[in-house]
């Protein structure tokens, strides 16, 4: 005698719910036209999805809307408040929850600054290192990098034209305004940039201070 | 309606929270018309007790509408307030144990009269007393038979069943994956059917 296989409950579920593609639908509902014990359980399913269904919708107490709307605020919301809401909706996104999150993320930060530390007094205790030699190292390394940036920048600009573009242009400003007038542009020019640079070196590295004191004392 | 007036029911979410944003009280009201039912359902059967439900309903709106302006308005509109309502919930749950459901009215009320103001409302009104009594009765032991779930099934399955959510947005609201809302609903599905067969109803 062959045993029945029944339908899971998991299938008649995926059935009730409409979730079977046309296959399956067809192969389950062929199983359940010869199949009591399975009908009656599909039934208990039908009568499950139809009472839940069935539940309503609760309702608050009168005048719930003028409670919380004694709590809100109405006003119209200015453009840059409602950037600074989304760029805040934005960084709480982005900033950890969980006291474990803010660990693994200080964790994640202070790793170099402890590895960087870590290394320089490690150098610091080797005897035939000193800390100007490692400044040295450090400055060189630095200035090497500079160099190999502006060669490779260099060096593009040559391959794609761009040198010989500017070497067109240059000469075609030196053979109209002539070489004082390019010698003042460039002059003028330079005055400008400088005078940049001591704006944005005084707004961001020296910020002024009113008080005297402060300011001699953060002077150097 | 008068002439020239803006009907609200006509616009979607994102169109009334814009409006809210430029500070028209009417929206304002209309989101909380358009969510109070569900927002409150969804809290008193998490928390089981109406005037926590409505407080915390309350709170619910209030974090919502004063938000307003970091809504983004590529999510629905009810996966970010049903997500605020079920987290608020979630909060009150932990900090107490619930309490045992009573569809008669709140375990606090010590009166006919406070039992009566305290009795929760079902939307429909349009059955006879006898379709009134008995499917008050059926809703009673489901309401029962829900209260009984782990929160979470609870949640999956109300948002599913009541409110008609998608899988998707389900896993969007309660911030788990989408397999894990299948396995609650299912699990949750499952658990009903043992706990109402004794009563003939499935």
């Amino acid at each position: 005698m062959t045993e029945i296989q029944h339908l899971t409950a998991e299938r008649l579920e995926a059935y009730v719910e409409g979730l079977l593609d046309q296959s399956d639908r067809v192969v389950t509902e062929s199983h359940l036209v010869g199949c009591a014990r399975c009908q009656h359980e599909l039934d208990e399913w039908l009568a499950l999805f139809a009472a839940l269904s069935d539940l309503p919708e609760l309702e608050p107490s009168p005048n719930f809307a003028d409670r919380v709307m004694a709590h809100v605020r109405v006003s119209p919301r200015q453009a840059w408040q409602q950037q600074a809401a989304r760029a805040s909706a934005a960084l709480a996104r982005v900033l950890p929850r969980t006291t474990f999150g803010w660990g693994l993320a200080t964790a994640f930060l202070a790793l170099p600054i402890l590895l960087g530390g870590g290394l320089t007094i490690w150098l610091l205790s080797q005897s035939y290192m000193t800390p100007r030699s490692i400044w040295a190292f450090f400055t060189d390394q630095l200035v090497e990098g500079v160099r190999a940036v502006a060669s490779a920048a260099l060096s593009w600009m040559l391959q794609t034209g761009i040198a010989a573009w500017i070497a067109e242009r240059g000469g075609g400003l030196v053979a109209t305004a002539g070489a004082s007038g390019v010698g003042l542009i460039a002059a003028a020019a330079a005055l400008v940039t400088m005078l940049s640079i001591w704006v944005l070196y005084r707004n961001l590295i020296r910020t002024p201070s009113r008080n005297s004191t402060n300011y001699a004392l953060f002077s150097f | 309606m008068p002439a020239g007036e803006l009907d609200y029911t006509s616009l979607t979410d994102q169109q009334v929270v814009q409006l809210a944003r430029e500070g028209r009280e009417r929206a304002f009201r209309e989101l909380i018309g358009r969510y109070q039912r569900p927002v409150f359902s969804l809290i008193y059967r998490l928390v089981r007790d109406r005037e926590r439900a409505e407080d915390l309903a309350q709170d619910t709106f209030i974090k919502v509408l004063n938000a307003l302006d970091r809504y983004n308005p590529e999510y629905k509109f009810s996966s970010w307030i049903f997500k605020i309502a079920h987290n608020t919930a979630l909060d009150q749950l932990r900090r107490k144990e619930p309490e045992t459901l009573s569809l008669d009215g709140s375990p606090h009320a010590r009166t006919a009269a406070e039992m009566e103001a305290s009795t929760i409302t079902p939307e429909s009104g349009d059955e006879n007393p006898e379709e009134y009594t008995l499917n008050r009765q059926l809703g009673a032991d489901i309401e029962q038979a829900i209260s009984t779930l782990r929160a979470e099934y609870r949640t999956a399955i109300l948002l599913c069943h009541v409110e008609g959510r998608p899988y998707d947005e389900i896993a969007q609201i309660m911030g788990v994956p989408l397999g894990t809302v299948k396995t609650y609903i299912h699990r949750g599905r499952k658990e009903l059917m043992q706990r109402l067969e004794h009563l003939r109803l499935c």
